[in-house]
C-alpha cells in the first residue's frame, strides 16, 4: 500500500512538473541569435522596462561611474560594467568584458544568455525563439553565487555569507529582486533597487542617540542590510553629522562626526570603517558635551568626495537617510 | 625538434588556421547569426602552470646549501668601518663585505628595523646588507620597499636594490609605482630599475618633475633622467624613452645584468601572468600594471601565454600587451593567431593596433581580414578600432574598408545601435589614420549622442587636435578644449558633464570651417 502511494505521488509530481515546465503545443519559433537586450523587449516588455530604469542598464553610461573610473580608462571596471554572459565563464567566476554594445551596460544577456545561445528563464520551452531553460534559472541564476560574479569584487556576497541572513533564508533576491507586488505569480522585479532606494537605505540602518553622564552618544546599527552598510569599496559612503541649536532654537551648521566607508586599494593609509551586518557603531560626541539640544543625521552618497572637502554640504550633496533631534 | 622550432611550426599552423577561419567568415552570408565561442586558431593547453613548475624545478636544482652564519663581532666591526669617517677604511669594509660569503641577514635586519637606533646606523646596516648581496638580501630589501612605513627606509632600499643587480626584482619594484607616494623613493626606484635594464621609471621621473614644487626634488628628477639616459648611451631622456617604447630593436642589458634575463626573472614574469586567474580584480590589475611595464623579453613570454587554456590569462595578457604598445611586438604572431578566439580575439585586435605598423606590419592585414561581415561582432569591432593604430603606415585597403563601414547604414532587422557603433569606431580609426574628410562632423555629433558611447569620439577628436597642434590656431583651440574639461577627480553633476562636452563640441564646430573647409562640404550619412 505504501509503495502504491509512493508511485501515485511520483506520478502526480511528474504531472505537476509537466504542467509547469512543458509548453503548450503550437508551432515552434525559429531560434534567434540574441546579440542585444533590445531583442528581448518584444516578448518581455515589463521586465525590459524595469531593467531600462535600473542601475544595471546605465552601468556604462552613469556619469558617476564614468567620473570614478576615469571614463573606463581603468580597464578593471569594464568587465562588470559591460559584461559578457555570466554563464559563459561560470557561476561564481569573474565575468569577462564585452567590446560591443557597452552602452547597454549590464544587459539581459549578461544574466540570461547560456553558452549555446539559449536563455535561463522561468519556463523551459524549446519552441520559443530564445529557447528558455528553467532549470538554469532556478539552479543558477537565482543563487547569490551568480551575483557574486560582479558583486563580490567588493566582497558584498562574502559579507552576506558571514552574516545571519543566509540562515534566515534571506538572499540577494529577497531585497533586490522581490516579487512584483509581493506576488510570486507576477515574477521578479527587474529594477534592482539598492543604494538608490531611500526605502532600502532607511530599512538598512537605525540611528539612535542618548545623553548619559559621559555626554552625548550616538549609535548606528546595521539592522537590515544583508551585507555591510554601505557595501562596495571606495565609491559609496555614509556620514554621521551632528549640529547644535542656537539659544533661539535655530539649527546651526552640520559638523562631521564619523565616516563609514571602505577605502580604495591605493588608499593604504585609511582604515575600513564599514558597518557590517548586525553591527552597531557607538559614537560619543565629545564636542557637543555642553549642548542641551542637538540634531544628528546619517547621510548617504555614492561618491566618496565632497565638492569642497573643507566645507561639506551634506544636505545638498548626499541623501538624508535618518535624522533625529536629541534633548537633554 | 627544438622548443623554438615547435613554436614556429605551431604559429605557422595557427596563422593558416586563422586565415581559414576568416576566409569562411568572408564567404558566410551576412544574414547568418555570428559564430560565437568558436575554437581559437591554435591549440589551447595549460601553458603557464607547467612553465612555472619547470622554472621552479630548475631553480631548486641550482640552489646550494646555505652558507654558515658570520661571526656577529665581525659584522659589528665591518659596520663600524663602513659608518666611520675614514674613506680608506670604508673602501676596505666594502671590499671585505662583498667577499664575505657568510650569512648575516638576521643580525643586519635587527639593526635596520630597530627604530631606537640612529638613522645613520640603520642606513649603514642596510648598505652592508646590500654589499653582502645575494637573493636573500634582495628579498629583504624588497620587503622593506614594499611595506616599511618609514619613507627614508623605502628610499634607501630602492637605491640599494639597484646595486644588487638581481633582475628578478624588476616586477615587484614596478608595482611600487602604483602605490608609492614618496617622490624621493620614486626617484631611486627609477634609477635602480634603469640599472637593471628597465626604463619605465623615466615616465615616473617626469611625473615627479611635473608634480613637485620642491626645487631640490625637481633638480634630482632631472638629474636622474639625464644620468639614466647617458648610461644607456643616449643624449637625453626623450631619446632613451623613444628607444624603450618604440619597439625598434631591443636595448642591450646594462653591465652586470645578463647577457640574458635570469631564470628567476622568467619565473617572476610567469608568476605575474598566473595572477590573471585570480577572482579579485585587485590582483589582476596589479598584474596588468606590472607586465605592461616590462621589456620585450617579457613580451616574448607573454606571447607564449596567449595559448593557455585559461581565458582569464589570455585576456589579461592581451590587455597588458595592448598597454605595452610597440614594445610588445615579439608577441605579434601569437596575437594574430589569437584573433579567431572569440574570447581573446577582441583584445588581440586592440593589442595589434597598439603595437602598430612600424613594429609589426603584419598586424594590419590580419585586422583587415577581420572586418568581413559574419566575423564575431566583438572581434570585428575591435579590429576596426585596432586599425586606427596603424597611423604611421596606413594601408589604402584599410582606409577603403573603414570608409565602407562608416558610410553603411543600418540594415533592416539589424539590432539597434550596433551598426552605428561600428560606424563610430570606423570614423575614429579613420581620423587616427589622418583621414579627416567626412569624419569630423559625425564624430562631433557622436560626442553628444546618447545612442553610442560618446567618450571615444571625444578622445579621438582631442587626439587629432593634438596631432595638428603645431599650427598656432590649433594649439589655441586645443588649449580652449582642455580648459573646458572638468578637472580630474572633481565631482560634477551629469548636467555639468553634458554642458562641458557640448561646449567642447561647439568650440570645435565653430572652428571647423577655418580648419578644414572640405569637411563642411561632405555631410555624413545617418
Amino acid at each position: 500500500m505504501r509503495a502504491l502511494l509512493g508511485i501515485l505521488f511520483v506520478l502526480l509530481g511528474a504531472y505537476f512538473l509537466m504542467l509547469v515546465f512543458v509548453p503548450e503545443s503550437g508551432p515552434a519559433s525559429p531560434a534567434m541569435s540574441f546579440v542585444s537586450s533590445s531583442q528581448c523587449k518584444e516578448c518581455h516588455e515589463q521586465a525590459y522596462a524595469e531593467w531600462e530604469g535600473s542601475q544595471h542598464s546605465i552601468s556604462w553610461t552613469n556619469p558617476r561611474v564614468k567620473a570614478l573610473s576615469n571614463d573606463f580608462a581603468n580597464q578593471d571596471c569594464i568587465a562588470c560594467h559591460a559584461p559578457r554572459p555570466v554563464f559563459e565563464t561560470g557561476i561564481g567566476e569573474r565575468v569577462l568584458p564585452r567590446s560591443t554594445r557597452r552602452i547597454e551596460g549590464v544587459d539581459c544577456l549578461a544574466c540570461h544568455q547560456l553558452p549555446d545561445g539559449g536563455m535561463a528563464g522561468t519556463i523551459s520551452d524549446p519552441r520559443a525563439a530564445c529557447r528558455p531553460v528553467a532549470s538554469m534559472l532556478t539552479m543558477n541564476l537565482a543563487r547569490p553565487d551568480f551575483c557574486a560574479a560582479c558583486h563580490n569584487q567588493h566582497k558584498t556576497v562574502d559579507q552576506w555569507r558571514e552574516s545571519e541572513w543566509p540562515e534566515r533564508d534571506q538572499d540577494c533576491m529577497s531585497c533586490h529582486m522581490p516579487y512584483r507586488n509581493g506576488d510570486p505569480n507576477q515574477g521578479r522585479d527587474h529594477t534592482f533597487l539598492g543604494g538608490n532606494s531611500l526605502d532600502l537605505l532607511q530599512a538598512a540602518v537605525e540611528l539612535r542617540g542618548s545623553h548619559t553622564d559621559g555626554g552625548w552618544v550616538v549609535e548606528v546599527e546595521n539592522v537590515g542590510a544583508g551585507h555591510a552598510f554601505p557595501t562596495d569599496e571606495r565609491s559609496r559612503r555614509a556620514d554621521v553629522f551632528w549640529r547644535p541649536h542656537s539659544e533661539t532654537g535655530e539649527a546651526l551648521e552640520w559638523q562631521h562626526l564619523w565616516r563609514i566607508r571602505d577605502p580604495y586599494r591605493t588608499e593604504t593609509d585609511i582604515p575600513s570603517t564599514l558597518l557590517h551586518a548586525h553591527e552597531t557603531k557607538v559614537l560619543p560626541i565629545e564636542a557637543a558635551a555642553s549642548e542641551s539640544v542637538i540634531d544628528v543625521a546619517l547621510f548617504y552618497r555614492r561618491e566618496p568626495y565632497w565638492a569642497d572637502p573643507e566645507r561639506p554640504d551634506p544636505e545638498n550633496e548626499s541623501t538624508l537617510v535618518h535624522s533625529i533631534t536629541l534633548q537633554k | 625538434m627544438s622548443r623554438q622550432t615547435s613554436l614556429l611550426a605551431l604559429l605557422g599552423l595557427s596563422i593558416a588556421g586563422f586565415a581559414g577561419a576568416c576566409g569562411d567568415a568572408l564567404e558566410r552570408p551576412s544574414t547568418a547569426p555570428p559564430a560565437r565561442l568558436q575554437a581559437p586558431a591554435f591549440p589551447l593547453s595549460s601553458v603557464v602552470a607547467p612553465a612555472i613548475e619547470r622554472l621552479q624545478g630548475a631553480l631548486d636544482s641550482e640552489s646550494s646549501a646555505p652558507p654558515e652564519t658570520a661571526n656577529p663581532d665581525r659584522i659589528l666591526g665591518l659596520l663600524e668601518l663602513l659608518g666611520g669617517p675614514n674613506g680608506r677604511m670604508r673602501a676596505m669594509a666594502r671590499e671585505e663585505a662583498a667577499h664575505l660569503g657568510q650569512r648575516c641577514s638576521e643580525q643586519l635586519l635587527a639593526l635596520i628595523d630597530d627604530r631606537e637606533l640612529e638613522q645613520a646606523r640603520r642606513a649603514t646596516a642596510l648598505e652592508l646588507l646590500a654589499l653582502v648581496g645575494g637573493d636573500e638580501a634582495a628579498e629583504l630589501l624588497l620587503a622593506r620597499l614594499e611595506s616599511s612605513s618609514e619613507p627614508w627606509l623605502r628610499t634607501h632600499s630602492a637605491w640599494r636594490l639597484g646595486e644588487l643587480k638581481r633582475d628578478w626584482v624588476i616586477p615587484r619594484m614596478l608595482l611600487r609605482f602604483k602605490y608609492e607616494k614618496e617622490f624621493e623613493t620614486v626617484i631611486w626606484m627609477a634609477k635602480s630599475l634603469a640599472s637593471l635594464g628597465n626604463y619605465e621609471g623615466l615616465s615616473a621621473l617626469q611625473a615627479v618633475a611635473d608634480g613637485t614644487t620642491d626645487p631640490a626634488l625637481l633638480a634630482s628628477a632631472h638629474e636622474r633622467m639625464l644620468e639614466i639616459a647617458r648610461q644607456a648611451g643616449h643624449e637625453d631622456a626623450s631619446g632613451l624613452w623613444t628607444a624603450w617604447t618604440s619597439g625598434q630593436g631591443e636595448l642591450p642589458l646594462p653591465e652586470g645584468v645578463g647577457p640574458a634575463r635570469s631564470l628567476r626573472y622568467q619565473l617572476e614574469v610567469w608568476s605575474w601572468i598566473q595572477r590573471f586567474v585570480e577572482y579579485q580584480l585587485r590582483g589582476v590589475d596589479d598584474a596588468r600594471f606590472v607586465l605592461q611595464r616590462m621589456g620585450p623579453e617579457a613580451a616574448r613570454i607573454m606571447g607564449e601565454a596567449l595559448a593557455d587554456s585559461n581565458a582569464y590569462i589570455r585576456v589579461g595578457v592581451a590587455q597588458s600587451l595592448q598597454r605595452m604598445g610597440p614594445r610588445a611586438k615579439p608577441a605579434g604572431p601569437m596575437l594574430v593567431a589569437g584573433l579567431a578566439d572569440p574570447r581573446l580575439g577582441p583584445w588581440a585586435a586592440e593589442a595589434l593596433g597598439a603595437i602598430g605598423a612600424q613594429a609589426f606590419p603584419a598586424g594590419q592585414a590580419a585586422l583587415l581580414s577581420c572586418l568581413a561581415e559574419g566575423v564575431d561582432p566583438e572581434i570585428r569591432l575591435s579590429a576596426i578600432r585596432g586599425l586606427g593604430g596603424f597611423g604611421a603606415q596606413p594601408d589604402p585597403a584599410s582606409i577603403a574598408a573603414l570608409r565602407r563601414i562608416l558610410n553603411s547604414a543600418s540594415g533592416p532587422g539589424e539590432p539597434t545601435g550596433e551598426a552605428e557603433e561600428f560606424r563610430q569606431a570606423a570614423a575614429e580609426s579613420l581620423l587616427a589614420l589622418g583621414e579627416e574628410r567626412g569624419v569630423l562632423q559625425p564624430l562631433l555629433d557622436w560626442m553628444i549622442s546618447e545612442r553610442v558611447s560618446p567618450v571615444s569620439s571625444q578622445r579621438a577628436l582631442r587626439a587629432w587636435l593634438q596631432t595638428q597642434a603645431e599650427a598656432p590656431e590649433v594649439a589655441a583651440l586645443l588649449a580652449g578644449w582642455d580648459a573646458l574639461e572638468p578637472p580630474a577627480q572633481k565631482v560634477i553633476t551629469p548636467s555639468q558633464r553634458r554642458q562641458a562636452k557640448a561646449a567642447q563640441r561647439e568650440l570645435l564646430q565653430a572652428a571647423l570651417p577655418g580648419l578644414l573647409a572640405e569637411n563642411q562640404a561632405e555631410p555624413h550619412r545617418d
